[in-house]
């Protein structure tokens, strides 16, 4: 495989938008691509991200609309990618490798979601459409609901009292909070307290509303060509450097919610591509979809050993420019936002920044390698990839 | 391989179905074709243990469309080895904490009134705790 290289990356703003989902990635991936010095004619394939546009757009088949609206040339591929919220990662990482195989030598992927048209309990339902629809589905469990009963198991495993356990999740919401209060794109821009998290409304025992991430309207894009061929066209090309994609099935057949196994999977088989430690990581992007699911993601990518990850916020490690990982310095999708099939392509576009010296007062200094985290339903997909400046 | 349909036809007589993999010797729902552990192709169909203990657990307070919260979810080991999700009826939605997990249950089913787009009757599982 040739070495493959990201060249440009953009996002728009994490809110409540007006914008069409199509209109969101047209915003972004047209940035995106001027950032790396080409034309939307130079495009030999569209990567494109989109979990529920048939619900929130009304739209199906995105991808030869945007296509169309971009002005590729028709020999140019549009494909549509899903994977519930590791949706744009999921592109990003079939078109990384498509220009290594020497299939396309520039390909724009990234990912766009409208959501925010939809009233909470539609959403949630729709959400919950990434669980089993026969076996899952039924019993009403929604997605906070599946990382609650994490918390819970994982309170009862490692005998950590639940009171105890949730200042410490609070502690991941506090910091992500910090960090995105400094992103201009982000969604809730807001210093919080731990305080403030144990006083929100409760929404799935023991998840509470500032445990959870918001939902997001949003677009991300990346151009993705030959590490040769960015090397000539943009001054600070970021390279490839490993990864690793894993899959599980049901929540009965998984079990043990307190670790995901295809995270496992998918980071040793990234860490080995890149020839790296998990305390090489400079930075890293994760899915803090609940500050439950940062607590485990720590773990399940070897920042932490199994069962110790829930002091990572409360000791101050994971903040930026902490002398371990910094993680979520975007603010994560806690604070960011989180427009599903969008979320994958906006953690490359902060490592990206981060590995350029972009970030202004989120700058990870001297960050070398970053890693991205996306999960995808119940742990069903978790894909990593891992860059390098 | 278990079917849903067949799963529901047993379930609404009263037998909860499973698979069984001899290798692993482990029993597990939902039905798989095929044992993600050990590739066996050979999986049997069983009758699962209508006993558990209550592994992990939520209420959810927001809930999807058509469904009236709050409810209890819950996960829970049969004796022999399979983890089944279900609802938790008959406890006190106010009083309830931690202290459930490790608790044994009785495994019942009930008609689901939330899930009759794709099927006109859809049972699922309802657990009560044994004192």
């Amino acid at each position: 495989m040739r070495e493959v290289a990201i060249a440009g990356s953009s996002m728009t703003s994490f809110s409540k938008h007006t914008k069409s989902g199509i209109e969101l990635f047209l915003e972004a991936s047209l940035l995106a691509i001027e950032s790396s010095g080409l034309e939307p004619r130079d495009i030999d394939a569209l990567f494109l991200g989109n979990c529920l546009g048939i619900y929130g757009d009304r739209q199906a088949h995105m991808a030869p609309f945007v296509h169309s609206a971009m002005g590729l040339k028709i020999s140019a591929s549009a494909l549509r990618f899903e994977s519930a919220c590791a949706t744009a990662t999921i592109a990003i990482k079939n078109a990384i490798l498509s220009v290594g195989a020497g299939i396309y030598d520039i390909v724009l992927a990234g990912g766009t979601e409208k959501l925010t048209s939809l009233s909470t309990s539609i959403a949630t339902r729709i959400f919950s459409m990434a669980s089993h629809a026969q076996y899952e589905f039924p019993t009403g469990i929604t997605f906070p609901g599946i990382f609650a009963m994490s918390a819970h198991m994982y309170s009862d495993k490692y005998g950590i009292k639940i009171t105890e356990l949730k200042k410490h999740m609070a502690e991941v919401a506090v910091k992500n909070h910090f960090n995105g209060y400094e992103n201009s794109k982000a969604h809730l821009r807001k210093i919080i307290s731990v305080e403030d998290v144990l006083n929100s409304a409760m929404v799935a025992d023991p998840l509470q509303t500032l445990d959870c991430c918001p939902f997001s309207d949003g677009a991300s894009a990346i151009v993705i060509m030959s590490a040769e061929m960015a090397s000539d066209l943009v001054k600070k090309p970021i390279f490839v450097a490993g990864m690793g994609q894993g899959s599980s099935g049901p929540l009965c057949i998984q079990r043990d919610l307190t670790r995901s196994k295809s995270r496992e999977i998918a980071s040793k088989i990234a860490y080995s591509e890149a020839g790296i430690l998990p305390r090489d990581v400079d930075v890293c992007e994760l899915h803090d979809c609940f500050t439950i699911a940062e607590i485990i993601a720590v773990e399940d990518l070897g920042f932490y050993d199994f069962g110790k990850g829930y002091v990572s916020a409360s000791s101050k490690d994971t903040y930026i420019n902490s002398n371990y990982t910094s993680i979520n310095p975007s603010g994560g999708l806690k604070s960011k936002g989180h427009p599903i099939g969008a979320t994958g392509a906006a953690q490359v576009t902060e490592i990206v920044e981060q590995l350029r010296g972009e970030s202004e007062n989120r700058q990870v200094y001297g960050a070398k390698f970053g890693l991205i985290d996306t999960m995808g339903g119940g742990f069903g997909t978790v894909c990593n990839i891992i860059l390098r400046s | 391989m278990v079917t849903f349909e067949y799963y529901q036809k047993k379930l609404s007589n009263g037998y909860l179905l499973g698979i069984f993999c001899e290798f692993c010797n482990i029993r597990m729902q939902p039905s798989q074709a095929v044992c993600h552990r050990c590739g066996n192709k050979d999986l049997k169909i069983v009758e699962l243990s209508r006993i558990g203990i209550l592994r992990t657990f939520t209420i959810i307070r927001v809930a999807s469309d058509r469904f009236e919260a709050p409810f209890a979810v819950a996960m829970v080991e049969t004796n022999d080895s399979a983890y089944v999700i279900g609802n938790l009826l008959n406890y006190n939605l106010d009083n309830i904490d931690i202290s459930v997990i490790g608790k044994k249950v009785e495994i019942d089913f009930k008609k689901n009134l939330n899930f009759r787009i794709l099927y006109k009757e859809v049972f699922s599982l309802v657990f009560t705790i044994i004192k």
